[in-house]
């Protein structure tokens, strides 16, 4: 399934937080979203779900405009996973991950859904935490509980906002391998939004670097993740190097005073 | 003047079979419109983003749960006066005995809560015989305790 943007902006209230975005990602990419806190990352993703209502006709799933699906049709193409979850009730985890069938179900989960969760469960090897609480998983354990509930929904394309931030560095490339695997034999788009360059680099096919809620640089990961644009977009001296992945590696050295950082175009002046 | 006392300390004694006539239909209407909308409102407890993004309208599903409690609740009250602390007490208990699905939760505190009114009514009747204790004095003895019970239990929660 093809997702395009196409000039997609958003305020909150009167404050701009993402200016004119264009993006198309193809069937079984995997695109990851970085730029520094309040570049808009999360608001793009929350714009592409329809979390965030934008103005006119910006974000089309294999051409057909997702304002013109009902919430019900666009939750069995997209699924969400927020940057943190927690649940006010004490739900087992088998519950969480069974409202991800909630596009599916009237009223009670039929046996087909029982075998669809009990599946995804398998698949992220959580079935042995399947009647434990939610509130009493590790971290870790709670972000897998939370993309087995959005692979519930069997999307097409799944937005995941920084789902490795709180985690250790085995849960880390664990969910990044289940999310390279899924893209690769399931076909599902994946956009991620995420902090860990390197990390970001890697996994991703596509990379796309926010600033200040425009598009500052957008392709594979050797394009846009070069010492310059690093240098304009966070502020930064870094040292970009290849891994032994064959993929750029990025080596922070130092933070630049704000007053060396390179002037920005001149159209932020204006809004200021 | 007696029956706006009455009214204001709640109680059973005055119900007669044409209130439940009336009552009946209505409490059993809006009970089974709240269990359709149980797996909804499972979905919003989750938190209103994550609702909208498994395809639930979280304010649609807010103000349809908020206009049947408001009409459960007002028909009911209409008739026998304020009683308090019964719909505090009884989603604990019912959450205790059964877990947070609220498709077998909702009917389930609705016992409880008739199980709770029907056992104080009684009691209160019963303990100074003559006299009559009304039924809202009894839900607040045991609610007042029970509030408490809430109140230090979540502020322990909180500060760890």
């Amino acid at each position: 399934m093809k997702l395009t943007i196409d000039h997609l902006s958003f305020s909150y209230s009167s404050f701009p937080v993402l200016k004119g975005i264009d993006l198309a990602i193809d069937l079984g990419e995997v695109l990851s979203i970085v730029g520094p806190n309040g570049s808009g990352k999360s608001t793009l993703l929350k714009c592409i779900n329809r979390i965030l209502k934008t103005k006119g006709n910006t974000v089309f799933v294999d051409g057909k405009d997702i304002n013109k699906l009902n919430l019900k049709e666009l939750s069995k193409i997209m699924g969400y996973v927020p940057q943190s979850s927690m649940s006010v009730f004490p739900f087992t985890v088998f519950d969480i991950v069974m409202m991800g069938r909630t596009p599916y179900i009237h009223w009670s989960p039929s046996e087909q859904d029982y075998e669809i969760v009990a599946e995804t469960l398998d698949f992220l090897g959580l079935s042995d935490l399947a009647m434990r609480h939610f509130n009493e998983l590790s971290g870790g354990e709670q972000q897998k509980v939370i993309i087995a509930r959005a692979l519930a929904q069997q999307p097409k394309i799944l937005l995941l906002d920084e789902p490795t931030s709180n985690l250790d560095i085995k849960h880390q490339l664990e969910i990044l391998c289940i999310l390279k695997d899924l893209a690769q034999s399931k076909h599902c788009s994946i956009i991620v939004a995420m902090h860990d360059l390197n990390m970001a680099s890697r996994f991703s096919d596509k990379m796309l670097m926010l600033k200040k809620g425009c598009i500052f640089a957008v392709g594979t990961p050797e394009k846009v993740l070069t010492e310059e644009n690093i240098e304009a977009v966070y502020g930064i001296k870094a040292k970009v190097t290849k891994s032994i992945m064959g993929k750029p590696q990025v080596v922070p050295l130092e933070p630049i005073s704000s007053k060396e950082v390179s002037e920005t175009p001149s159209k932020f002046a204006l809004l200021t | 003047m007696r029956s706006v006392v009455f009214w204001l300390m709640g109680g059973l004694n005055r119900a007669t079979w044409e209130s439940i006539i009336i009552l009946f239909p209505i409490v059993i209407l809006t009970i089974f419109l709240m269990v359709l909308q149980a797996w909804n409102i499972n979905v919003v407890s989750m938190g209103e983003d994550v609702a909208t993004s498994l395809g639930v309208t979280p304010k649609r599903v807010l103000t349809v749960t908020m206009v049947l409690e408001t009409l459960a609740t007002a028909s009911i009250i209409s008739f026998t006066g304020v009683i308090g602390f019964v719909c505090l007490i009884s989603p604990h208990i019912a959450r205790m005995l059964i877990g947070s699905d609220h498709r077998f939760l909702i009917p389930c505190s609705s016992l409880v809560g008739a199980c709770l009114l029907l056992c104080s009514d009684t009691v209160g009747r019963l303990v100074l015989q003559p006299t009559e204790i009304p039924v809202g004095i009894v839900t607040s003895l045991l609610g007042v305790p029970f509030f408490l019970y809430i109140l230090v239990s979540r502020r322990r929660r909180i500060w760890g």
